[in-house]
Order: C-alpha cells, then sequence, then structure tokens
C-alpha cells in the first residue's frame, strides 16, 4: 500500500515520515501498518490497538447439561427461601424486583459470629450455592501444565489438547458471562466498553516480520497507549489511529517471540503477563506462564488469545467490589464465584493452605489496526 | 482572530490600526486599479446578511462573549455562490420573528447591569427616567456600526423616542435603551446591506456608490464583515472617493489578520462547503467519517488554502497539485497515514507533507472534494466530475432529462466490479453519453478515494483505473488530473469570475464578463496567479464602485 511502503522504505533510512514544520519528537519513529495481509517484502512491524478484551469462552449449548446458574431473579428466590419466606411472600417480593432484592439487604446476607456481614468481602459468611460449572470438552487456551487431563478442553482453534482453562468451567454456565464463539459476554462486554473512553488504549506490536504468512521467529508485545481510543460513527474505536506508548515499566514485559504459520502466531516461551485493567472491569490482568496466539485475519484485524494463570482472587475481587449492583444487574451470585473459583483454581498451592492460588485462564483480544509512535529507545524490543 | 470594535469607540480605530500592522504577510503595495470602460459596472444590489456575516458583525460590535440565541434563515445558493443568492433573499415571517428574538437577547445582554461598564459609555442623570442625552450617544454609536452608515438624524430620534417611551412604561432607562437596541437589530438597515448609487462628479453622466455603499461592499468582500472604524471614517471624510484612498484602504485590510477571514468566506463559498451541514456517510461502511471527522476535512481544506494563498502568497493553481496540508490525528487515520498530536491536545492540527508516491495531491484529493461530492454509501464519478466542471471551471453541466432510463445503471445483474465498469451504460446510451462524457472522465480519475476520502487501489478486488482526459489532455490519475486542472485557463478564469461574483453579490453584466476576461485574467496571470494581488486588482478597480442601472431598472425609471 502507498502509505505503508513509503513510511516502511523511509523507516529504513529516516527516523521521521513527515516534513520538518511538523511536530517533531527527536528520534521518533512510526509504527505503519500493513495494507492487506500480504507478506512484507522485509522486516516489518505492523500495530493494531485493542477493541475488545475479554474471556475466551467458547460456550456450546451441551456445556451445562444441568441448565445455567441462577439469575437474580433465581438467587433472589434463593435468599428469600432461605430466609424462610413462603412462596406467596417470594411472589409478592418479586412483583417489585429488583427494588425490593435492594430492600432485602442482600449485601447484608452473610453472617459472621451471628451478626450480618458483607457476603462480597466475606463470602465464606455465605453457604456454597454448588455453582454449575461448564462440562464442556472444548475450550479457548493452552496446555499450561504440558498434561492432558479429564478437566481439560481441545482448543477449537489449534486442535491441542490437555488445554487448561478452568476459569471458563467457572462461568460457562453463568448467563451474562459465557458467550458462544463469536460472540461477546454480555458483562464484560459492558465493562470494557464503559471503560475505554477513558482508559489508555491497549496496543500489539509485531516485529522482525518477514512474512504474515509463515515466519519462524516474530516478535509481539502488549502495550498501553498514553491515549484512550476514539470512537467512529458506529461507537466503536477508529482504526487506524496513531497512539503514543505509555512508558510504565509495569506493561513493558508483554513481549514473547513466537512463529507465524499459516498466518496464526503462537509464542514459543512462557512469560508473565501484566496489564493495569480499570476498576469497574478487572483492575488488573496478571498472567503467569503466559502464552499467545494470534490470527492475521483477511479484514486487515486481529484476533487471538492470552492464556495463563492467574491469581484468581484478584478476578473475584473485581466483582466483589460491584457488590449488590452487579449481582442484580449483572445477575450472577457473586460469593457463589468465590466458591467455584476456590474449587477450580488449579495451579500454585499456597505454601501453608494447600489451596490452589492460581486459576488456568484465557482471554480473548480483537484488535483494529493502529499506528504507534514510540520514542527511540522503546523501538527495540526486548528479548 | 476576531477583534472587538469596541463601542466606547475612541479606541476603535486605534486598535483596527495596530491589528493592521500585525499580518502574517504583508501584500505588496503594487500599482493597481484595473482601467475599464465606462460601461463596466452593475447594478447596485440590496443583500440580506448570510448567518456567518450577522455573527462577524455582532462579535466586532459587542465582543465574543454575547451569545446569540435563535436560528437563522437558510441561505439560498445562486449561481453557485450564497453570495448572489443573498441578494434575492427575503425574510419570512418566521424568520424575522426568530430576528426578533436573537436581536431582544443580544440587547438584554448588553444592558444588563453586570456588562453595562463593559457596553455603555454615557450613564443617564436619571436610571428610572429617560435620558435623551444618553440614549443618542449608544443608539449612534451602535447604529453606525450596525447600519455600516451614520444614522440619520429623522433614523436616530425614532430609536431614541422609542426607547423613551419604554422607559416610561417600566421607570428603567436600561429597559427602554435595550428596546432601542433590539430595534436596530432587527431593522431592515441591519439585516440588509443596502448599496446607495449616486451622480460620480469625476464622470459626468456616470453613477457611482456612495461612500459607505464602497466601504460596505469592500468590507465584506475582503473581510466578511461590516465595515470597521477606520473605514468608516475613510468613508466619511471623502476618502473613498479618491484612487489613493481606496489604495490605502485595501492595502490596510490585505495586511489585516481579518484577511484570512474573508479568504475563508470566498472558498467556503465558492466550494459549497455549506453543504457539510448536512453529510453524512453510511456508518455502516464508513464508519470513521463522523461529524468531527467531516469538520476536520472541511478545515483542512481552508487551512491549506489560507497557508498556500496568504501565507505563503502561493500560485492558486498550485492548489491542485500541492503536497502539503494540514491533518488532525483524526484525518491521519482517515487517510491511514501516522499522526500524532502533542500531549494534551489529542484534536491538534499538524502541518503534514504526503509523499510523492502517496497518491495525494491537491484539493481534489482531500476528503473535503471526494467526500462532498459522492454518495453516502458509495463514490461518485458523475458527482465528482460535475463539481469539477461546475464549481472549479464555471462550467454547465446539464441536468438529466426528466424520463431519463436507470434500468440498466440500477441492475445488479449488469454491475461490474468497478465504477468504470458500471458507468459504461453512461457512455454508451445516447441519452445519457452527451453529458456524462464531459463529467465521468474527471470523476474517475478519483476513484481511488471512496466516498469517505479513504485511499483505495482495488474495488471489488479490481485494480482501479484512474486514467482519463480533460478536454484533450490526458492524464493517468488524480495527481495528473491536479497537474491538467493546474494548467487549464478555465480553472483560472473560473477563480477571476467568482470571485467578481463574490465581491459584487451579484452575476456580472456583458460588459463586465468581457473585461473579467480579458483585463483581470491577464492581471491575474502576470501576478503570478496570487490571490491577494486579484483581490486588490478587483477592490481598487473603478468599475468594482461603478454603477450601471440594470436594463430593467433603466425601463422603469423611463416609466
Amino acid at each position: 500500500m502507498k502509505v505503508l511502503n513509503s513510511v516502511f522504505s523511509k523507516l529504513a533510512a529516516t527516523p521521521v515520515r513527515y516534513g520538518a514544520r511538523t511536530i517533531l519528537l527527536a528520534a521518533a519513529s512510526f509504527v505503519a501498518l500493513s495494507a492487506d495481509g500480504s507478506p512484507a517484502s522485509a522486516a516489518e512491524t505492523r500495530a493494531y490497538a485493542v477493541k475488545w478484551f475479554h474471556y475466551a469462552n467458547y460456550s456450546q449449548d451441551s456445556d451445562c447439561p444441568d441448565g445455567l446458574n441462577p439469575n437474580a431473579e433465581g438467587l433472589f428466590k434463593r435468599i428469600l427461601e432461605e430466609r424462610g419466606h413462603t412462596p406467596a411472600e417470594i411472589e409478592k417480593k418479586m412483583e417489585d424486583f429488583p427494588y425490593s432484592m435492594y430492600e432485602a439487604g442482600i449485601g447484608q446476607r452473610g453472617e459472621i459470629d451471628g451478626k450480618p456481614a458483607n457476603p462480597y468481602l466475606n463470602p465464606t459468611s455465605t453457604k456454597d450455592p454448588m455453582l454449575k460449572l461448564g462440562q464442556g470438552k472444548t475450550g479457548y487456551g493452552f496446555n499450561l501444565d504440558g498434561k492432558v487431563s479429564e478437566n481439560d478442553f481441545v482448543d477449537p482453534e489449534s486442535g491441542e489438547a490437555g488445554v487448561d482453562n478452568q476459569f471458563f468451567r467457572v462461568v460457562g454456565c453463568v448467563s451474562q458471562l459465557r458467550s458462544a464463539p463469536g460472540e461477546l459476554p454480555t458483562f464484560p462486554e459492558i465493562q470494557w466498553d464503559m471503560m475505554r473512553d477513558h482508559t489508555p488504549a491497549w496496543l500489539i506490536e509485531f516485529s522482525d516480520v518477514d512474512s504474515f504468512e509463515n515466519d519462524d521467529d516474530v516478535g509481539v508485545r502488549v502495550i498501553r497507549a498514553k491515549q484512550p481510543i476514539r470512537r467512529n460513527a458506529n461507537g466503536l474505536p477508529q482504526s487506524d489511529m496513531t497512539y503514543a506508548v505509555d512508558p510504565d515499566p509495569r506493561m513493558a514485559n508483554n513481549v514473547a517471540r513466537g512463529k507465524i504459520v499459516n498466518g496464526v502466531f503462537t509464542s514459543d516461551t512462557p512469560f508473565d503477563f501484566f496489564m493495569v485493567g480499570e476498576a469497574f472491569g478487572q483492575a488488573e490482568y496478571a498472567l503467569r506462564e503466559a502464552r499467545y496466539r494470534f490470527s492475521f485475519n483477511e479484514d486487515g484485524n486481529l484476533t487471538g488469545i492470552v492464556g495463563g494463570y492467574h491469581k484468581w482472587r484478584t478476578i473475584y475481587t473485581s466483582w466483589a467490589l460491584g457488590g449488590a449492583t452487579f449481582e442484580i444487574n449483572a445477575s450472577f451470585d457473586i460469593p457463589g464465584l468465590y466458591y467455584a473459583l476456590r474449587k477450580a483454581a488449579d495451579a500454585y498451592p499456597d505454601p501453608e493452605t494447600g489451596e490452589n492460588d492460581y486459576i488456568s485462564a484465557a482471554y480473548w483480544f480483537d484488535a483494529i489496526p493502529a499506528f504507534i509512535e514510540h520514542p527511540a529507545a522503546q523501538t527495540a524490543l526486548a528479548e | 482572530m476576531k477583534k472587538s470594535f469596541e463601542l466606547k469607540g475612541t479606541l476603535a480605530a486605534v486598535a483596527v490600526v495596530a491589528l493592521a500592522g500585525c499580518s502574517q504577510s504583508e501584500v505588496a503595495v503594487v500599482s493597481t486599479g484595473i482601467e475599464s470602460p465606462s460601461e463596466v459596472g452593475g447594478p447596485v444590489v440590496m443583500s440580506r446578511l448570510t448567518e456567518d456575516q450577522y455573527r462577524n458583525i455582532i462579535e466586532d460590535v459587542f465582543g465574543s462573549s454575547v451569545t446569540l440565541g435563535g436560528r437563522f434563515e437558510p441561505d439560498n445558493r445562486v449561481d453557485h455562490l450564497i453570495r448572489v443568492g443573498a441578494g434575492q433573499a427575503s425574510v419570512t415571517a418566521a424568520g424575522l420573528e426568530q430576528y426578533d428574538k436573537m436581536a431582544r437577547s443580544l440587547a438584554d445582554q448588553i444592558v444588563a447591569e453586570e456588562n453595562r461598564a463593559q457596553y455603555i459609555a454615557c450613564a443617564p442623570a436619571d436610571a428610572t427616567k429617560p435620558d435623551s442625552a444618553c440614549a443618542s450617544q449608544v443608539l449612534s454609536r451602535v447604529g453606525e456600526l450596525l447600519f455600516r452608515r451614520p444614522l440619520t438624524d429623522t433614523e436616530l430620534n425614532e430609536f431614541v423616542t422609542a426607547s423613551a417611551t419604554a422607559t416610561q412604561r417600566v421607570d428603567d432607562f436600561y429597559h427602554g435603551l435595550g428596546l432601542g437596541l433590539a430595534g436596530l437589530l432587527s431593522s431592515p438597515q441591519f439585516l440588509f446591506r443596502h448599496e446607495i448609487s449616486e451622480p460620480d462628479p469625476n464622470n459626468p453622466g456616470q453613477m457611482r456608490l456612495d461612500a459607505y455603499s464602497k466601504a460596505s461592499r469592500l468590507s465584506f468582500f475582503l473581510w466578511n464583515t461590516a465595515p470597521d472604524p477606520a473605514l468608516l471614517a475613510a468613508a466619511e471624510n471623502g476618502e473613498l472617493h479618491t484612487q489613493a484612498g481606496v489604495q490605502r484602504q485595501v492595502n490596510r485590510m490585505l495586511n489585516s489578520p481579518l484577511l484570512e477571514e474573508g479568504v475563508r468566506a470566498f472558498f467556503t463559498d465558492m466550494l459549497e462547503f455549506d453543504r457539510f451541514d448536512t453529510l453524512a456517510k453510511d456508518a455502516t461502511i464508513y464508519p470513521k467519517f463522523t461529524f468531527a471527522a467531516a469538520d476536520d476535512a472541511r478545515e483542512q481544506t481552508l487551512k491549506t488554502i489560507v497557508d498556500h494563498l496568504i501565507d505563503k502568497n502561493g500560485d492558486y493553481r498550485d492548489l491542485f497539485t500541492t503536497r502539503d496540508t494540514f491533518l488532525t490525528p483524526l484525518l491521519g487515520s482517515m487517510y491511514r497515514v501516522p499522526l500524532l498530536a502533542p500531549d494534551g491536545l489529542p484534536d491538534a492540527w499538524v502541518s503534514y507533507e504526503f509523499d510523492q508516491d502517496d497518491g495525494q495531491a491537491g484539493i481534489l484529493t482531500h476528503a473535503s472534494f471526494v467526500a462532498l461530492h459522492s454518495h453516502p454509501g458509495r463514490s461518485s464519478p458523475t458527482l465528482r466530475g460535475k463539481a469539477l466542471r461546475e464549481v472549479l471551471m464555471c462550467q454547465i453541466v446539464p441536468d438529466p432529462p426528466g424520463d431519463v432510463d436507470f434500468t440498466d445503471f440500477e441492475d445488479p445483474d449488469h454491475s461490474g466490479p468497478t465504477v468504470r465498469i458500471r458507468l459504461t451504460a453512461h457512455s454508451t446510451e445516447p441519452m445519457c453519453a452527451g453529458c456524462h462524457k464531459i463529467t465521468d472522465p474527471m470523476g474517475l480519475a478519483l476513484e481511488n478515494f471512496d466516498t469517505a476520502g479513504g485511499y483505495r487501489t482495488t474495488e471489488n478486488g479490481v485494480p482501479i483505473d484512474t486514467s482519463g482526459e480533460l478536454d484533450g489532455a490526458k492524464f493517468a490519475d488524480a495527481s495528473g488530473l491536479g497537474q491538467v486542472l493546474h494548467d487549464s485557463p478555465a480553472v483560472t478564469n473560473c477563480l477571476v469570475n467568482r470571485v467578481y461574483a463574490y465581491a459584487t453579490g451579484r452575476k456580472a453584466t456583458k460588459a463586465e464578463e468581457e473585461w473579467l476576461r480579458s483585463s483581470v485574467k491577464d492581471r491575474f496571470a502576470a501576478d503570478g496567479y496570487n490571490v491577494p494581488q486579484l483581490l486588490k486588482a478587483i477592490a481598487t478597480s473603478e468599475a468594482f464602485y461603478r454603477v450601471v442601472p440594470s436594463e430593467a431598472a433603466m425601463a422603469s425609471a423611463q416609466h
């Protein structure tokens, strides 16, 4: 493409594309978009801005043979039953749902030493509701532990067996958190969409690419921008915007190398992934032993996953902080999810309790073409 | 950059003169005044103020802190210019209501207790009673600025009397004064530009604009606003009836920062940028074309024009070939070029030079042109070609006949992968070919740009062919088309005609057309197609101020 070719050639010679009258950032360089997925003629860099980031779900109808977990209405009815209300009383209360749910003080339904307790901050102050976990055998992710176990999945894209994604089981039968392939999980979609007008954009940058079809050694990193995304006329992130890189060192290490095979990048060596989120969603995304897999799509966009082990209490906290509002509006049993996460956690046992502190998980990226501007010091990817 | 005349008056002329000295580029004082035969001239025009002119005058007189609350009558385009259409516009009853509403709102702000010190230089002896001295002082000063001439004694007396009557009714001088101000702002003498002619003592038997009409014509031409106190003073002391005086004022005005406003206003009119108000694209297909992007696209072209023609004193023809422009990050996204604004200024403008092989050269390749002359969901070589002919070359493209058969063109089975193929029907159907052969070849050169201004090299997987021919001159792509336009006498001649029509507010008479086609065009070429020099050449010519009644007026006078 005319833009890429000219910028690329300029990058090879001089770092700044445009003329002297423009704003000048000393030794700044631009990472240009490649056009249409065609192989680059020399080592190329390509950048994307993340449009969506959410749980990498692959929910199917058969995943929940015993049905989905109760939504907020079901949760409220259960709580009222536990409190000894008659069916007639429950029916009456349901007439004014959801306001009656707030009035019922579900935010203090826990009990510690006989006294009401906040069930979100003290989830064990409530009984384990035994939420149903997803039973499917197909799910996105990676074989993190190198084993093929009963609870593992087969990845629908790579075909890899032994995929570890216990987090998908936890959310798999929660209506607002599950999603079929190609769909967005309802509540995470809302969370991500609400935060992206003010939260700095996430960027994905590929480097040292000789061919976006097949290449043995390619670099990738996920970084944060200084600016939030701009929305287009459809309210979605606008493609081909330019972003400056946030120099925050906490997010400078999401770096990996790997291969591209038939248009799909897979990282080689596990690494620790960390991105700052947003309190309304998830404050932090911190995956140990992380891997990437990305596909360069025909429409110019990028989709893929990052998988690894996440501290499950961090995930739980993001829900717990939402309290009764989340529970009612997002329609899931928050203390119940605590128990589910704790039971499903499958890595890094606490040396004292023996309980696993981490849960295998995978998250989905959907990204659009972008330009990245970064100071010269950051042009080289860390090996 | 706007100025405020300040109602307190005495500082105004000083401020204006000072501003005139701080221009972005000095327009050299060269010999001006293109000679013209005595028949070159035209009738006087009465034009309704456009919305921009109204706003500019209000800001000039009252400053930028006042707000307007009301709707303006829609402007009307005649002979491709709103400026000409203004000469044929009236005011509807609903429109008058809005003008009255705005007038009262403005007046209330002026006389509000917290603002009086800023706007009113005198104080009544008793704030509960009429004070004709103070009211006269305020109303005469404001009236002169609004009416672009001193109020007559009769007019002033009417407004002062009306103010006094209102004061007596409510025992409040300022309320009465406010109604007087509202009256000025609602008056046809403010809302319409009245040109008055008088016998020309220097040329017995001929008519000329009177001094205040000259001042108005000059000011609305070069600054798109009412005359400032210095120009009004030049009218009052007879300076505008001398060639030296006119040259002095024109030089001052051309060296003022306000020239930019005037040039913007002209090109906004000529390039039909008012149509951006209702421009929309199919968001499903072109999600980047938001209202903000459309605003930026319009501004990109205007900034490019101002930079090239005023700041750099450039050749007008180079507007069709220059790769220099200004972009915002949003436009960078639309053109798919990396562009970052300084921290904290996400929408800042950045000067930018497209690369030689970007395919982006000249204002024809700006999103403003290609998007404005396209459909919401697809490009249109026909609309673009028509705009090129009519807007930039002053040529006429006939409307399609009422019984044209669109069946073949709209039949999806006849569709080809590219628009060039789909438009084959235009060139083969006898009913269509005659007109489309003068539009489509030019428009097809711009097919690398989709309807939202984005660059593309293929359509439905097929490479786009942008080659064509314009009046015998071949081109391979949009850059080539730009060069052809650069070299076309029709383009420069058209600008001359448009500038003159804009300046006078009417279509040129036959005698004027002949004069424009020869003397003015030659001067424009000799000056290197420098637009400020063209403006000066017209503004300092006798023809510009000569009044030659229309044939209808003559016939009417004889009866």
